[in-house]
């Protein structure tokens, strides 16, 4: 009885702590970004700062991105293609796989490696900068950190996940195309035609648009808890947990929405 | 070793510090502080533990903002400034952090041009002459290209002096700027300090190591329990008669 009841407070006290939380997290994530847009138009602007971030976040998660979509492609290829062989369906590979990836496993996959690799950078780094009073100082000498340090970042996301996107997208297909070729037996030329025959632009379009939003979670989260980081190195790497956590379920949930969203737009 | 200074003869009132209180949680840090700071002189905060001095320090540049009571500068209170108008203010007054606060990712060099960068029009050239001649004071030319990685806590916490001079501002705040260095290390900074003292600089310090802080300050403020306790020039403080003040300069309380 005694032990029931404490498990009961125990399990509300950290339903009301998450909650809590999330309240935070969305206000001051809000906030963050808001202010960031506005550092965004008003002068000074750091454009090498920008540059050295999308090299940084951007061109170095390339291999991440280049294995993660090559495999994708293979996998989706075999499962397809034993899986409609049943159904005498395997002509449909191609289809299907180009679909799939541009649609969904392109953008997602690749966003939540980036959630891994990236978030876990931004929050990590700027972290250790809080904790060891760089942010401080920044704001000391007169400066910004929001323009120096977050805005940088959040606009070099907003380009390098659809750019990155775009990439994984063909090496996907690609890797797709390899299977089918030699394990499936399906001729290059018709996976090629079938694929740009039957692929619709808005197939290539939608896949890509959720990546920005992807991206700015991403980054933005990232500084969020960077910035937030008190506590010396335990701290940093509460705040690394939170940042991949946070923006990987952020990253799904926007996904289920914005894909929703796009079938009752496409519907119209 | 280093110098007594005489006291600045006409005092100019540069920071007036009014009725500043600052909670955190229900805890209050500061409750109830006055305190004139004028130009040219080195004055010493000085306090147990906890007792709220780098938070003073830090509100001085408004990297905190006190819950009440203001902090004249000029004609401007700085408990009331945006970010965007305390830009002119961390121009005038520049802040030392205790363990110099570097950007880990440049070079010594590019951390001294860093405000030069953000605040002046130099062209290149002239950049290199000022961050060479800044570093040089604090005998540190040598390791211009060196990441701060690579230098000792003492030679960062000079590095860190240096970027917060170069841009010659009007006041330094310095938050404990000789705790834990060596004697070398200690009197590199003590000679800065006076130095910077003689081009007319105003230093606020704030320090547990008071022995080698009485040979350049002009003033001390004692915190204690959110106020200040006491307030005198370097002698009159170690010839008050307060018990509190006297168990802490002794070390035998705080
Ligand atoms: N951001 C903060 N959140 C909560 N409490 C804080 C914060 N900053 C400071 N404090 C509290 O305020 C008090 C004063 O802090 P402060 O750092 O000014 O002390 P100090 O006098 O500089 O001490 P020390 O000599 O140890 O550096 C401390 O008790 C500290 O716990
Ligand atoms: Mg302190």
């Amino acid at each position: 009885m005694q032990q029931t009841k404490y498990f009961i407070f125990y399990f509300f006290e950290r339903l009301f702590k998450t909650l809590w939380h999330l309240l935070n997290f969305a206000g001051g994530s809000v906030a963050l970004l808001l202010n960031s847009v506005r550092a965004i138009f008003t002068p000074p602007f750091y454009f090498g700062l920008f540059v050295e971030q999308c090299y940084k976040l951007g061109l170095r998660s390339c291999s991440l991105v280049f294995i993660t979509a090559l495999s994708t492609g293979f996998v989706m290829s075999l499962q397809f293609g034993y899986g409609l062989e049943r159904f005498g369906g395997k002509l449909y590979v191609p289809k299907v796989v180009g679909m799939s990836i541009m649609r969904e496993l392109g953008p997602v996959l690749t966003c939540l490696m980036l959630a891994g690799r990236v978030g876990s950078g931004i929050a990590a780094e700027i972290g250790s900068m809080n904790v060891t009073q760089q942010i401080d100082a920044i704001r000391a000498l007169g400066t910004d950190p929001i323009k120096r340090i977050v805005v940088p970042r959040v606009l070099a996301m907003l380009l390098m996940a659809p750019l990155l996107t775009v990439f994984a997208d063909l090496v996907g297909i690609g890797g797709g195309m390899i299977i089918s070729m030699s394990e499936l037996n399906i001729n290059p030329d018709f996976y090629i035609y079938e694929g740009i025959t039957s692929l619709k632009v808005t197939d290539f379009t939608f896949g890509v648009t959720k990546t920005f939003l992807f991206g700015l979670l991403i980054s933005v989260t990232g500084c969020y808890y960077g910035l937030r980081t008190t506590g010396g190195t335990q701290g940093v790497g509460q705040a690394t947990n939170y940042a991949v956590v946070t923006s990987s379920i952020l990253i799904v949930i926007f996904d289920f929405i914005l894909t929703k969203l796009f079938w009752i737009l496409e519907k119209i | 070793m280093v110098q007594r200074h005489e006291q600045p003869t006409e005092l100019e009132l540069l920071i007036k510090i009014r009725g500043i209180k600052k909670f955190f949680g229900d805890k209050a840090v500061h409750d109830g502080i006055d305190l004139d700071i004028y130009r040219g002189e080195v004055l010493t905060l000085m306090g147990g533990s906890g007792t709220g001095k780098s938070v003073l320090l830090r509100s001085l540049i408004g990297l905190e903002h006190p819950d009440q009571g203001s902090i004249f500068f000029g004609n401007k209170d700085i408990c009331v400034l945006s970010e965007q108008q305390l830009i002119d203010v961390r121009k005038r007054i520049a802040y030392v952090f205790q363990y110099g606060a570097l950007f880990d990712s440049l070079t010594v060099k590019e951390n001294l041009a860093y405000p030069l960068r953000a605040h002046t029009q130099l062209s290149e050239e002239e950049i290199h002459h000022r961050v060479v001649s800044t570093l040089s004071k604090v005998g540190l030319e040598k390791s211009i290209d060196l990441l701060p990685s690579d230098l000792s806590g003492g030679m960062q916490r000079r590095v860190g002096v240096a970027r917060s001079i170069i841009l010659e501002p009007e006041v330094i705040l310095y938050d404990e700027p000789t705790t834990g260095l060596d004697p070398y290390n200690t009197r590199q900074i003590l000679n800065i300090i006076l130095q910077l003292k003689d081009h007319g600089v105003t230093s606020v310090l704030v320090t547990h190591d008071m022995h080698a802080i009485f040979s350049v300050t002009d003033r001390v403020a004692f915190l204690k329990d959110g106020k200040i306790r006491a307030l005198g020039t370097a002698k009159e403080i170690e010839h008050m008669k307060d018990p509190v003040l006297q168990g802490f300069i002794s070390g035998e309380s705080w």
